[in-house]
């Protein structure tokens, strides 16, 4: 790691303020996210109408339509996870990508985000399930508690519940640090999903200070503008019944600039950082000098010098 | 030419290493801080219970509860207490950390630092260190007067509806948060312009207010480490307290049906789950306590006095490299 997290932040913040364009692959995945959640819900209630108008008729002879109806709804609920895990990878690996080109060039378009987008959507997407299922994994923690509560032993069945429940938060926090580079090790490092994962664990390992310092950083910004929000909200909701309105559009005002300006803002500190851990950015003259002091050499002298 | 954050955790985590003699004006701190807290709450029980012991005769004969037997003389003596406690806590206080203060600066310049630095450095620099942190106090007091003082007063006089009386106290309550957040980042340097910079309190309350104004990336990037470093010392915290807890758990025999429990074995059996999770909650406090006053606030301590120093030394420079 050559870079202090305070280049990183500067330059980062730097490179966003003159791409502000990155906001547009956050803006459109939240905007197709929204739309298919809304389609899927329309589908499903446009589905159950039949079943319901029969279940009113007969209940007996309704059962096995029912179950039929239920198993769609699960199939059409999991299509949509699918499909939105699908676009969030494409937008993903579109953003990242144009944050790399930015990075490099300075200036990038959203030709990059639907080149990366193309390109990397389907490792990414690969790299998200096996991340998904790694995280299921963490249940297992829960497993000797429901072995203890099915054995009848209460006690030992409440200790172990308590226990699993702390090892899963720590291994879920772990994880989340752990795996944070995952996405850039693939687009940027453009490497396959499982070798993404390797890599991007691989890197964290290696530059812990740096990846908890901005891991920090992140939190932070986002819990102080959360502080100022909440300020603002309980002094809008002393006016009585318009307050309530007035703060309805400054949450969603709040949500959108999270997603068009904080989210590519921290993307592009996390791609500055990985590009950073793998030598790729483009090296600059240093204005600082090292601060390393170096000791004058003391030569021995046996005899008195002569000045 | 300034040290970067990383080099200053690095280097600060050496030099605590080897001095971990640096958490002893804070274990003191605490002794001394749980003293005043006993000592204060045995006065408390000493002002309020004479005087009822004294008027016996109108408690025997009147059915008037407590808080009308106490006048107005005694809660006066109650407030007096309080601030006279709360002064000699912050002098104790100013005291020790002025202390830490000095023990850091010797062991960033010395490598190493004894008891003796702690003395010296607390002696000379308690009072400026008392007065500073005074003023700040009771700027703090007045915002919360203002704030929060001012909208219970219009909520208990005025007539309003209980909803915009609660949230004008709650928006009271949320910008003090905030602003009192924003004092502490804005004068965090002021014990370490007092004590190594040798100020007085108004002039280290100043250059402290200006180090910040100088440095204001390089010090919230420390405050934000230390924020979040001492939260997720939290989450570990809890981890042991669950471990302590699920052990505890262990010992208490809860029959495997549930229904089957009889009335009046139910109580013993809460009973012993209350005692383990007391149990746990104070292993959890005392660890806590441990781990600040024997990693985080010597760290804390000593990263500060780090940044402090190579900045001030930095912009000296700068100086006298123009004249």
């Amino acid at each position: 790691m050559t870079e202090s997290i305070e280049n990183i932040l500067k330059e980062g913040y730097r490179t966003w303020r003159k791409n502000l364009i990155l906001g547009v692959p956050f803006l459109l995945s939240s905007i197709v996210t929204l739309l298919v959640i809304f389609a899927t819900l329309l589908l499903s209630i446009l589905m159950s109408i039949p079943f319901f108008s029969q279940m009113m008729g007969n209940m007996q002879e309704g059962m096995p339509n029912m179950l039929l109806a239920f198993l769609l709804l699960v199939l059409l609920f999991t299509i949509t996870i699918f499909l939105i895990t699908l676009i969030n990878a494409f937008f993903s690996a579109g953003a990242i990508g144009m944050a790399q080109k930015a990075i490099k060039t300075g200036k990038t378009t959203l030709s990059e985000m639907i080149y990366y987008g193309k390109k990397k959507f389907l490792s990414l997407f690969f790299a998200y399930i096996i991340i998904f299922l790694i995280t299921i994994l963490g249940f297992l923690f829960f497993i000797p508690a429901v072995i203890a509560f099915l054995l009848k032993v209460i006690n030992v069945g409440i200790s172990l519940l308590v226990f699993g429940f702390a090892t899963w938060m720590l291994y879920h926090l772990a994880l989340n640090i752990i795996l944070i580079l995952v996405s850039y090790a693939i687009v940027v490092g453009d490497l396959g999903a499982i070798e993404g994962i390797k890599e991007g664990y691989r890197l964290v390992m290696k530059n812990k200070l740096s990846v908890v310092f901005l891991f920090f950083v992140t939190q932070a910004l986002l819990w102080g503008c959360g502080l100022v929000i909440s300020v603002i909200t309980s002094l809008m909701n002393v006016i009585p019944l318009l307050g309530i309105f007035i703060n309805l559009g400054i949450w969603v005002l709040y949500i959108i600039f999270i997603v068009v300006v904080i989210t590519p803002l921290f993307m592009v500190w996390w791609t500055h950082l990985y590009m950073d851990g793998t030598g790729m950015k483009p090296k600059e003259i240093p204005t600082e000098l090292p601060t390393t002091s170096v000791q004058a050499p003391e030569i021995p002298t046996h005899e008195p010098i002569y000045v | 030419m300034t040290e970067s954050i990383e080099n200053i955790l690095k280097s600060g985590f050496g030099i605590w290493r080897k001095n971990h003699n640096i958490a002893l004006p804070f274990l003191f701190n605490l002794f001394a801080s749980f003293l005043l807290v006993i000592i204060f709450i045995a006065s408390l029980f000493l002002i309020l219970a004479i005087p009822l012991t004294l008027d016996v005769q109108r408690i025997t004969n009147s059915s008037s509860n407590i808080a009308e037997l106490m006048d107005v003389g005694s809660v006066l003596m109650v407030v007096l207490l309080f601030v006279i406690f709360v002064s000699l806590y912050i002098l104790v206080n100013s005291f020790f950390l002025a202390g830490a203060v000095g023990m850091a600066r010797r062991a960033i310049e010395t490598k190493r630092t004894s008891l003796n630095d702690m003395v010296n450095s607390g002696k000379r620099k308690f009072l400026d260190l008392f007065l500073a942190q005074l003023i700040i106090s009771v700027s703090i007091i007045l915002l919360f007067l203002f704030l929060i003082g001012i909208p219970i007063l219009i909520v208990t006089k005025v007539p309003v509806i209980a909803m915009i009386g609660s949230s004008l106290i709650e928006f009271g309550g949320n910008l003090l948060g905030l602003l009192v957040t924003v004092i502490a980042i804005l004068f965090i340097a002021v014990p370490f312009a007092i004590v190594i910079s040798d100020l007085g309190a108004i002039e280290g309350l100043k250059r402290g207010y200006r180090f910040f104004m100088d440095n204001k990336f390089p010090v919230m990037l420390l405050w934000i480490f230390v924020k979040y470093a001492s939260e997720f010392m939290g989450y570990a915290i809890f981890f042991i307290a669950a471990i302590a807890f699920s052990l505890g758990i262990l010992s208490v025999p809860i029959p495997s049906d549930i229904s089957a429990i009889s009335s009046f074995a139910l109580e013993p059996l809460l009973m012993s789950l209350s005692l383990v999770f007391i149990i746990a909650v104070v292993i959890a406090i005392l660890v806590s306590l441990v781990i600040s006053v024997f990693v985080v606030s010597p760290l804390m301590t000593v990263w500060w006095s780090i940044l402090y120093m190579d900045r001030v030394k930095s912009h000296q420079r700068k100086n006298d490299r123009i004249y």
